[in-house]
């Protein structure tokens, strides 16, 4: 008996380390997509400010944390995670009606305390720099907007796509496509969806080529919607772009965020584990308006 | 400075001061989150959709699911069979093991699933 045993843990001690270490050209990464609702308190439900610092420090244990709406709020959720490069997407630009708009509103952004609107893209991609290399930052803005006053407002930020190229402990290159598209169920807001994934789809053709890709955020595609399920196949075949299955797992959240991905020459990415960040609720309460998504993938550089 | 800017400062500041104490949040952090479920939200955007139409299901709509709608079809059975192949491919990205089944065709659920209730598998 104490031979049996004594066999068994010589078995179990010698198949451990192999099991626990990953081959060398094996990496894994862990990715948060979040859209934070960082809009003024006077457009939020509640006040961001609260909840900022907590969604920094819950984010902060994750590799890769891409953020859309952290329009007012980005320097609170920053402030928690430190060590990260961080790089922002598009500003406000030059479309006429935005500029008018933030000339008209400028006295009541100097007066009401993060108050800024109209916005930029309200991205944030932010690299954990102690485990990635992070560069060559391209910003996009979308042309087309649906709604001022009408719809859902679309028009009051300059939304669009932000890329990061990221280099992984075991040298894998993986482009990293953060955005936040128009919302809406009309069709109008579809047709301009349409042509943002278009223009999305462009981009990452022209700046990516046949590279890995994640491409993650809210695209205010609700798949059981017609049509959106629809626009977003479209766009995931013209591309090559899997879905990495991270999704709400709470039976209140609409649909609307995505992490897709793909491999490229010389990278192969796998899904190990994804889903919804619970941390992010808690006690019928959430950090957001929208589910927190993570995937932990597994790249592995192939010869 | 003299006293009188010097009051208006103070009384600037004390205004500011107040405001910002205004716009505090009392009472527990966070966003509330939604009484009404998505599948709930789901089911009233199929009921106001055109015929012929069907909503297809997978997973559990009190939990992890899926769905996939189509509508504007020559007949219910094309309208089933376009909801169930959308819903298959949301399915496997989503990797819920049950198949996606119909819920409803047209404004009909069918006799085996709990009439006005949902699903639960």
């Amino acid at each position: 008996m104490t031979a049996c045993i004594a066999v068994l843990c010589a078995v179990l001690l010698s198949a451990q380390p192999c099991g626990a270490q990953p081959s060398p050209d094996e990496t894994s990464l862990s990715v948060l997509s979040y859209n934070v609702h960082g809009v003024s308190r006077f457009i939020a439900k509640d006040n961001p400010r609260d909840r900022s610092p907590t969604i920094g420090w819950l984010a902060s244990r994750y590799d890769l944390v891409l953020l859309q709406e952290d329009f007012e709020y980005h320097d609170l959720i920053a402030a928690q995670m430190p060590g990260r490069a961080t790089f922002r997407g598009n500003g406000v630009g030059r479309d006429l009606r935005r500029v008018a708009a933030k000339a008209l509103l400028f006295p009541a952004a100097v007066l009401l305390p993060r108050f800024s609107p109209p916005y930029g893209a309200g991205l944030t991609t932010l690299v954990d720099a102690r485990k990635l290399e992070a560069s060559d930052p391209q910003r996009q803005p979308y042309t087309a907007c649906n709604g001022w006053m009408r719809g859902r407002a679309n028009c009051w930020a300059a939304k669009g796509f932000l890329r990061v190229r990221i280099r992984l402990s075991n040298g894998a290159a993986v482009e990293v496509y953060n955005t936040h598209l128009d919302a809406g169920p009309g069709e109008r807001s579809k047709a301009v969806r349409r042509q943002q994934l278009d223009e999305l789809a462009e981009g990452i053709e022209r700046l990516s080529g046949e590279r890995a890709v994640i491409a993650a955020g809210d695209f205010n595609c609700a798949f059981g919607r017609p049509g959106d399920g629809d626009l977003l196949m479209s766009f995931r075949e013209r591309v090559g772009l899997d879905d990495s299955g991270a999704g709400p797992e709470l039976p209140v959240w609409r649909e609307r965020d995505y992490v897709l991905y793909r491999g490229g020459p010389g990278v192969t990415l796998a899904v190990d584990e994804a889903g919804e960040a619970g941390e992010f609720v808690s006690d019928r309460r959430a950090l957001s308006d929208h589910a927190a998504l993570f995937v932990r993938f597994r790249a592995r550089v192939v010869p | 400075m003299g006293r009188f800017p010097s009051a208006c400062l103070l009384a600037l500041v004390a205004a500011a001061a107040a405001l910002m104490g205004c716009l505090r949040t009392v009472g527990p952090m966070g966003i509330p989150l939604r009484t009404t479920s998505r599948f709930e939200a789901e089911w009233t955007s199929y009921l106001a959709l055109p015929p012929h139409k069907a909503l297809a299901v997978a997973g559990d709509v009190e939990g992890v699911y899926v769905s996939a709608t189509a509508c504007g079809d020559p007949s219910a059975q094309v309208a089933s069979d376009r909801a169930l192949r959308a819903c298959e491919q949301r399915r496997k990205d989503r990797r819920i093991e049950s198949g996606c089944q119909i819920y409803a065709v047209d404004k009909a659920i069918p006799a085996e699933l709990p009439a006005g209730g949902f699903p639960r598998r």
